[in-house]
Formats: structure tokens, sequence, C-alpha cells
């Protein structure tokens, strides 16, 4: 027995040129013309849910994931196929939808209360539960203008899950809100969960997609390109982006967050950064590196065609974001005359002068006056420097320098 | 029908939440609060007052009293129509959001003009046993009377709030046909202006005229309601509601993709 059957399922949408007009159409219609393109926003869509299951709704901007929540939801109407839903599907397309900024949070939770379905009666039986799960304390009966957007949101999160639903909507709604107000939300969907309630959540996170659900469907351009075993359909979905735009994603990119992990990456391609490690003097690859060892930058490179006179170039980060160097080839008046096949560039730090902590590093190759890239990998990689010596030690840099003490005028010694 | 009495029934406490937020958003930052809602009929009564006793006098008794007899109910239909015919479309991103049967939005904007009627009736009965002593036992059907408009005025509204999530120029039409119908209604001179051979189709084909001879009827003359016109009217009111609410329904399921 499934709780959620859809088969075939196709949503269009109808794109008017203008904003619609009663006389407007007439005219089209007397004279035959079209003022209107059809865009489908989902076609062809099967799916079955089994009740309790969680399951991940992935796929880029604009795939249907949005209206697909809208359809289960009941808030639109497909165009074909049919869909069973057994049981009540909640709207928690969006927190705090309904709420009226003039009206106090009291009244608010009656009124949107009701928009979700639920009876006078009902909600005066849970008032004190969804005003305590928010959080909202004696701000429930002022205005809700005078509440902050967090505010706002838990108490539309509080209101949505005490509303007894079989099936739970959610498009995004964690993205926002504190890390302890998300803790508290996942550990309300487990206990969801643990009542049998079936959830589809719809996100870009796919950590939290992988945290959450069993199995996530997986659309493209309206059509469901995958459905299964989360980390499956996961690792299909990033295997996709690599195929489409050419960039390798590590295993752990997984992490990421799979939009703002393309912005990472960038350049034309005709010749490209394979690979960028770290070596000591023996050439010993590795990742960890004490201060006044020796450091060497590798970055191995594929030019397809030749390519005269490129920048080579990297970019040292502290973790929390601080750029530290970058020196590049141009600066040091080191030139490659030209590339074609693979290759290596290489930048030797005789003595290491970072202090302990975690670093990010960039490597690019550009044009001769840096103004193209040919590939350009921003913080991809990471090496870690530790102490070992138990020194104090101040700010970034153990500065490559002596010391020197001379007495100026001498006591005489008594 | 059955379903549709059910959707009533079962989001009375939503319609009611609507209309109170309604009412309370109107009138939070305006000190005069439900005096606002009934300045329209009073301003307009006093101008038709100052044109026809001082300018052309039409002779009637008691013409304050007559006017607003039809000015109240009038401007409770009005408002209702200009305010509930873009109520879908201004509840776009409840709509885009939330299932809950739609015909909910311009019920509750009806009901919380027709709670300013029930007020102002209310003190329209005070002012009329004030100035000249007196209702009679037909006032026991003004209540009926207004349900009877208030389904009235869903029916139409359930047409053009549809058309209008639609076609966005149905609030502009809205607006010429009430304006229209205005002074097409007996509202400030008396239905026996109309040429008597011309009346009974008149009166068929303008249901506010004699929504307007009954309130007049059984507030200030104390007539009972001719049968005839009664049973017309509560027919031409319950298939209104019903025509209404087919074409409403026929558009709904897709409001969410226009608003």
């Amino acid at each position: 027995m499934y709780i959620i059957e859809v088969s075939n399922l196709g949503k269009r949408y109808r794109i008017f040129y203008e904003k619609n007009s009663l006389v407007k159409t007439f005219f089209a219609w007397t004279k035959g013309g079209r003022i209107y393109e059809d865009i489908w926003a989902l076609r062809g869509l099967s799916f079955k849910v089994e009740k309790g299951e969680t399951i991940g709704v992935i796929g880029r901007n604009g795939s249907g994931k949005t209206t697909l929540l809208k359809l289960l939801a009941g808030v639109t109407t497909p165009e074909s196929g049919t869909m069973r839903i057994d049981g009540l599907a909640s709207s928690l397309l969006e927190l705090g939808t309904g709420f009226q900024e003039e009206l106090t949070g009291r009244e608010n939770i009656f009124l949107n209360g009701g928009i979700l379905g639920m009876k006078r009666k009902e909600i005066n039986r849970k008032l004190a539960d969804i005003i305590d799960f928010a959080e909202i304390g004696k701000f429930i009966d002022s205005p809700m203008r005078t509440y902050s957007s967090g505010m706002w949101m838990r108490l539309g999160f509080s209101l949505a899950i005490n509303a007894n639903f079989e099936i739970l909507l959610i498009d995004e709604v964690l993205a926002v809100g504190d890390i302890s107000f998300q803790k508290k939300c996942f550990e309300k969907f487990n206990q969801l969960k643990q009542k049998g309630v079936t959830i589809l959540f719809v996100s870009h996170n796919l950590e939290k997609v992988k945290d959450a659900c069993n199995r996530t469907i997986w659309l493209d351009r309206g059509v469901c390109k995958a459905f299964d075993a989360t980390d499956k359909v996961i690792k299909m979905y990033l295997d996709s982006i690599v195929r489409e735009t050419g960039v390798s994603i590590q295993e752990n990119a997984v992490e990421v967050d799979s939009a703002s992990f393309l912005k990472k990456k960038w350049g034309s391609r005709e010749a490209e950064i394979l690979d960028v490690y770290f070596t000591d003097r023996e050439g010993r690859k590795r990742e960890q590196f004490d201060t006044d060892e020796s450091l060497a930058v590798n970055i191995n490179y594929l030019a397809k065609n030749e390519i005269k006179k490129p920048t080579f170039g990297f970019g040292i980060y502290k973790k929390e974001g601080q750029h530290i160097c970058g020196p590049n080839t141009k600066a040091y008046n080191f030139v490659i005359n030209s590339i074609n096949g693979k290759g290596r560039v290489s930048f030797v730090f005789e003595r290491l002068q970072l202090l302990e902590g975690e670093y990010f590093v960039s490597a690019s190759i550009y044009d001769t006056d840096i103004c193209c890239p040919y590939d350009h990998h921003e913080k991809v990689y990471k090496f870690s420097v530790a102490s070992n010596k138990i020194e104090e030690q101040y700010g970034l840099l153990k500065p490559a320098g002596r010391w020197n003490h001379e007495s100026i005028q001498s006591k005489p010694a008594h | 029908m059955l379903r549709l009495l059910f959707v009533i029934i079962r989001y009375w406490d939503l319609i009611i939440a609507l209309a109170v937020k309604d009412l309370k958003v109107r009138y939070k930052s305006a000190f005069l609060g439900f005096l606002w809602a009934i300045l329209t009929p009073l301003f307009l009564a006093v101008i038709f007052f100052i044109v026809f006793t001082k300018i052309i006098p039409m002779g009637i008794d008691r013409y304050p009293i007559f006017l607003l007899c039809a000015l109240f109910p009038w401007n409770f239909m009005q408002v209702s129509l200009s305010m509930g015919t873009v109520s879908i479309v201004t509840s776009g991103n409840l709509i885009k959001k939330v299932y809950f049967p739609r015909e909910v939005i311009p019920i509750s904007v009806v009901f919380s003009n027709a709670y300013n009627l029930v007020l102002s009736f209310l003190i329209l009965i005070l002012a009329i046993v004030l100035s000249c002593g007196g209702i009679k036992p037909p006032i026991l059907l003004l209540p009926f009377i207004v349900i009877c408009q208030i389904v009235f005025t869903l029916g139409l509204l359930f047409i053009f709030s549809g058309l209008h999530t639609y076609y966005r120029d149905v609030k502009y039409m809205v607006e010429i046909f009430t304006l229209g119908w205005f002074y097409l209604t007996p509202i400030f001179y008396p239905i026996d202006l109309i040429p008597i051979s011309f009346r009974k189709i008149y009166m068929f084909l303008n249901p506010m005229a004699i929504f307007v001879d009954f309130y007049r009827g059984v507030m200030l003359y104390g007539a009972w309601p001719n049968f005839f016109n009664f049973m017309y009217i509560v027919s031409v009111s319950i298939a209104m509601y019903f025509v209404g609410l087919f074409i409403f329904k026929k558009y709904e399921p897709l409001f969410a993709d226009v608003v």
C-alpha cells in the first residue's frame, strides 16, 4: 500500500506574452492568433512512496521540484497523468506565508491554523505547544511586524508541524534559521518519521538530503532522471554535472552545495590543471608540514594545444578566508615559453614561514597578461601546518629574518 | 450541492477568522474605525438630500431615512464587489502556497462587509424609532432579506473574482457596471417613478430594485413584501449563488498558476 502514487504526471504552464485581458483574448480569438507559449514544468513523472519514508527531491533550478510539491499539496492541478494521495498533505511550501504583520502572533496562529485546515478547538488545544516550540514567549501578543525573521519562521514551522499532516512537503525551508533551531527541526522530523509521517524534502543542500532521506528523486528539466537510494542518486547527479560542465568533483564535494561548487572552477580549459599537490624536501607528497620545513607546490597541467607564454600562479588562504600570498610566474620574471601536453610547474618555499593552521590553496593558469583564465581552481586544495615546538607564536608568519644584538653603551661591570 | 454546503461548515472558523482579520487590518490605524465604513453612504445621503430637497425637490417624506434604507445595502454590495473582485489576486501569495477551497476568500470579504451592514442597520433602526416612532412587525423579515442579499452578492462575486483572476480587466468592467447599476436602481428616487407598464419587467431584470423595495417596506413603511416578488428574489439569489459557484469552481484549479 503506497501513500503516494504518481503516474505519468505532467504539468504545463501557459506563459502569456503579456498580462492576460478579456478584451485581448477576444481579439486574439477572432483573429486566431496565439498570445501564449506552453512550457512543460513536469513531464511523464511516475513514482511511488511508502508510508513513513523520507524522500529527497534534488535537481537544478527550474527542474520542476517546486511544481511537484505544488501538485502534491493540491495548490495546482496536473495537466496529464494521475496522482493518488492517501492522506492529508501539508502545504509547507514556505513557512509563515499567510502571516499578517498587523495581527499578533496569537491571532496569526488562529488565522493560519485555519488556512492549514485546523479548527478553532483544535488550535486552542495545541496553542501552548505551538508557542512553546516556536520559542516566542511573551511576544506572542505583540503584532508580528515586531518579530525578527527568525521568530517569524519558527512560528510558521511550529504551526505547520502541529497541523497533523500525514505527508509533509518541505521546500528548502531549513535554509534559514540558526543552527540550534535547525537541529531542533531535524529532531522533530525524526519524531514525526517514527510516528509514520511521510516527508518529501526539496533541497539544494545535498548534505542535508543525504542525512535525512532514504530515497531521492532527481529531476532534470521536468523529467525524472532517477529515483533510488540517496547515495546512488546524488552520485549520479554530481556525475552529470561533471559531464555537462567538464568540472571534476572530488569525493568530499558532497559536503558543499553543488551550485556553489560549480563556482569554484572556471576558465576556457584550453589548458587544464590536472592536480595540485604538496611535497617536502625529499619529494614526498604530504598534506601536513611544520613551520620552517621545505614545501613545494606542484601544479600538474595538460595543454590540449600549444599555448605560448602562459602564466602559472597559486594563492594561499587562511581557512577563515584571509589571503596570505599569491605568487605567479610573471611576477617572478619566470618565463615559460610554451606548453603543449602534460607537464608540471612547481614553486618551492625553502623554509615555510606559515604558522600553525589550515590553509586553502587556489591554482590557476592564465594567459600572458593574466587576463583570460585557461583554468582556475578557487580554494580547492588544502594543507595544514603543525607546530612541532611549544614556543609561543603570534600572527600569521614566522618571518625569514635574523635577530641581532649589540650594546651601545655598556655599563662597567662591578 | 451538499459538498458546497460542507465547505462553508468545514471552513467556518477560517471564514470568520479571515473576515475578522480583514476588519482589523482595515481599521487598525483609523481612529474612527467602523465610522469610516458608513461614512460613504452617509456622505452620499447628505449630497442627495441637498440635491433632491433643495435643488430639485422630489417631495418625499422622511427623505434621509428613505435614502439610507437603500444606500446602506447598496454600499454593502458595491464595496463587496469591488473588494471581492480582486480578492483572489491580492491573496496570491497564499493561493500559490497553500491549498484550501478558494471560495473561502470571497465569502470572507462579503462577511466582513455584512458585519458593517448589520451595524449600520442597527443604527438606522434606532434612528427610525427615535425620529418617527415605531417599527412594525414586518421588520422581523429584515434578517432574512439581508441573508438573501448576501447570497445574491456572493453569487455575483464568485463570477467576477473567478474571471478577474484570469482576465485583469474585469475589475474595470465591474466598476463601470456598478456605477450604471446604481443609477438604474431606485435608490435616491422612489420606484413609483418607473412607468407602471414597464415596472414588472424592470423589477424582474433588476433584483436590486426588489431588495431596495423590501428594505424600505419593512423598515420605513412597515409593509409586508409582495409574496410573488419575495419568492422570486429567494430563487434568484439561490440560483445566482450556484451559477456563480459553478463558474468559480470551473476556473479554480488553475488560480495558483495565474495569480
